[in-house]
């Protein structure tokens, strides 16, 4: 990366608590198929009144669903890990904000402080469980105009909002 | 009907509030019929043939019409100094203070009715986009461009610097320096040979069969008027067929599709006619003026620097005949406006000089001859192979599949061949794909050319854009590429305004890096 120019450029703090999120939102979501596959066999275990009368299939199902569930928590897991290891996100000093994201599909979005329309912090039940938060950048675009940083301290993304919010003074064309 | 009475001047008339026109009520009701037109052809041509729901629907339409009238005269405007006054609302009023400089886009509309009424709907945006600031629904025609010539005012004297290279040198408000200068126009003959090569008639058709076929009754009506025709036709072919009239049926057939193309072509030109008669690009100042329309006549005025991004593109058949077409994105003009309302052609069709002429006008730096012309990675070929082949491989495969399960209605003989052919066909597209694309970076405008047959042009002015976003998949890791993207004010949600594939990641990086340090400059 070309970095010559003399600006400061200063990482974004993320929480471990993101880590913890991601790991288990992606972890119970992959899981979800397998939970419904044991939920299914335990249900059909219970209707039938005698467990020996059960074909081999119908008792193989109950160990399956709970492999298939265990891998799916495993996959989300790993995900949540490999997403968490590429998300970051930088402060160019009087410049912008710049994020990287993605595990395949991988994107590094350059958002000027210049073309700020408005930021907002956002917070939901966990996030302030754990005092993180997420700020939202708006620019005036028509795609992207909207980029989210998540997993900051609170008071850092307070901080970060007042620095970057734009300042009357800048005409916008 | 005449227009409403003058007062003293413009400058004293604009002073004191002023209303609508008084037949302002008449379009309020068609507006609201407008939209209850789909509900009301539902119930008198598909519903039921009872009458009892008009004498419920009567006094219902009298009280929303008399509602609609008592908006209509409870509208205010006046412009004060810097800003433009609107009150409006009967129960629950309101007073809007727009100021002047953020009114961007200004759009009149007349169709006939208007224009047998001398007068004009007049709506105006601001930069935020959605919703228009203000929509006069009515205005009579002085009253139309006594407000325009104020709105105009003060906006051009606080930028001064467009109007500079704008060719207007010393551009001020004096009324004589702003007249409009016509910078494009297109003749009777240029406009039909627009309809001739679009492809208006048949998206009609298509629109008028997908509407007509899932309704039943529609259906069973259009069948009573095609039956005797195409039963008659029906007879002949299959006299044909028994006789061994051959070549009869072969003349037949082909006069019969050219016949078809002929009327589809017919009806593009007519519509195309209907849609862009005089087109007539302007300029007054640095504001663009566009009208054009038979039925309804649109006019719309944008400010120069409100222009986003340029899109000039030629179809095969353009560049046989020499003509291109350049179109516009307008910051404000987001794609849930009404249709009418945006500024999408600054020609619709034209020749390359002309097309060359309004991009200089527009960004007067560009020095299109020399651009700075970078291909894209050499890589790029297999990217695009490897991407296509993601859904045309599945395709290829369930096509084969379907032919075994079926019992192999077509050869396999046949299909390997074609199979190659479509193979071989595919491989040249996508190298002569790649050969043509690339991108260049000169001065404040970034330019990505791209397209085999359908070839466009894309010009995005570095100060206009929002944000930048490089992007890459794990094939386009794999094999060094980047995505560069970048995105403006205005246009389609659903696309960037730049979206350059197949990059070599450093370079992708150093234009990224250059088009940063432009972004950063700070804006007029």
């Amino acid at each position: 990366m070309a970095e010559a120019q003399p600006t400061s450029i200063t990482p974004i703090e993320r929480l471990p608590a993101l880590l913890r999120l991601w790991r288990w939102r992606y972890g119970l979501s992959s899981a979800l198929p397998g939970l419904a596959g044991v939920a299914l066999a335990l249900m059909r275990r219970a209707s039938s009144v005698n467990a020996d009368a059960l074909q081999w299939t119908a008792r193989a199902s109950l160990p399956a669903a709970v492999l298939i569930a265990l891998l799916g928590l495993a996959l989300g897991w790993w995900y949540a890990g490999r997403r968490f290891a590429h998300y970051r996100a930088e402060h160019h000093e009087g410049e912008g904000v710049v994020l990287y994201a993605g595990v395949w599909w991988r994107s590094e979005v350059w958002v000027p402080t210049a073309r700020l329309q408005h930021l907002d912090v956002q917070q939901g039940p966990l996030d302030r469980r754990w005092g993180m938060a997420s700020l939202s950048l708006h620019t005036a675009g028509s795609h992207d105009h909207h980029t989210r940083i998540l997993g900051l301290p609170l008071a850092q993304a307070h901080a970060l909002r007042d620095h970057l919010m734009p300042r009357q003074a800048v005409a916008h064309e | 009907m005449s227009d409403e009475p003058q007062q003293a001047g413009p400058q004293a008339g604009a002073r004191a509030p002023e209303r609508l026109h008084p037949i302002s009520w008449l379009f309020g009701i068609i507006g609201m019929l407008k939209q209850m037109i789909a509900p009301l052809f539902a119930v008198l041509v598909l519903g039921q043939r009872d009458s009892a729901w008009a004498l419920w629907a009567l006094p219902v339409l009298l009280v929303l019409a008399l509602g609609s009238a008592l908006r209509a005269r409870a509208f205010r405007y006046e412009v004060t100094g810097r800003e433009l006054l609107v009150r409006e609302g009967l129960w629950d009023r309101s007073v809007r203070h727009i100021p002047l400089a953020r009114i961007q886009n200004i759009t009149q509309r007349r169709n006939f009715l208007h224009r047998r009424l001398g007068v004009t709907e007049l709506r105006l945006e601001s930069a935020a986009g959605g919703k228009p600031e203000a929509v006069m629904k009515v205005l009579g025609m002085a009253a139309a461009t006594r407000l325009e010539a104020l709105l105009r005012g003060p906006a051009s004297a606080t930028a001064p610097a467009r109007a500079d290279d704008a060719h207007n040198p010393g551009d001020t408000r004096a009324p004589a320096q702003d007249t409009p200068r016509l910078v494009f126009h297109m003749p009777w003959r240029e406009v039909v040979l627009l309809g001739w090569t679009s492809r208006r008639g048949q998206l009609a058709l298509a629109a008028a069969l997908g509407v007509v076929m899932p309704n039943e009754k529609l259906r069973l009506w259009l069948g009573q008027w095609f039956e005797g025709p195409l039963g008659a036709l029906a007879a002949v072919f299959r006299s044909d067929l028994r006789n061994h009239a051959w070549i009869h049926l072969l003349l037949l057939t082909l006069g019969l599709l050219l016949v078809g193309l002929l009327l589809l072509r017919v009806m593009s030109v007519a519509m195309t006619v209907l849609k862009y008669h005089r087109f007539r690009l302007e300029l007054q100042g640095e504001r663009l003026l566009a009208s054009h329309g038979i039925g309804t006549q649109v006019r719309a005025a944008v400010r120069l620097p409100r222009l986003q991004r340029w899109v000039l593109k030629s179809t095969w058949l353009q560049r046989r005949l020499n003509r291109c077409q350049l179109g516009v994105t307008v910051a404000g003009e987001s794609a849930n406006a009404e249709k009418f309302a945006r500024f999408k052609d600054l020609a619709p069709l034209a020749t390359p000089a002309q097309a060359q002429a309004l991009l200089r006008l527009c960004l007067p730096a560009l020095d299109w001859p020399h651009l700075p012309w970078q291909p894209l990675s050499e890589a790029s070929l297999k990217r695009r192979l490897l991407g296509q082949a993601r859904w045309g491989l599945p395709l290829w495969l369930a096509g084969l599949g379907a032919n075994a399960a079926l019992g192999a209605p077509l050869p396999w003989a046949v299909l390997l061949v074609g199979s190659a052919l479509l193979l071989v066909a595919w491989v040249l597209h996508a190298r002569a794909w790649v050969r043509f694309a690339a991108c260049a970076l000169d001065g404040e405008v970034m330019v990505y050319r791209s397209g085999v047959f359908t070839q466009r042009w894309v010009l995005v002015s570095c100060r206009k854009m929002q944000t930048l976003r490089l992007y890459s998949s794990g094939l386009d890791r794999r094999l060094g590429l980047q995505h560069l993207q970048a995105d403006t004010q205005g246009g389609r949600r659903s696309a960037r305004a730049l979206d350059i594939p197949g990059l070599p990641a450093d370079q992708a990086q150093t234009l990224r890096d250059l088009l940063w340090q432009r972004l950063l400059q700070p804006q007029r």
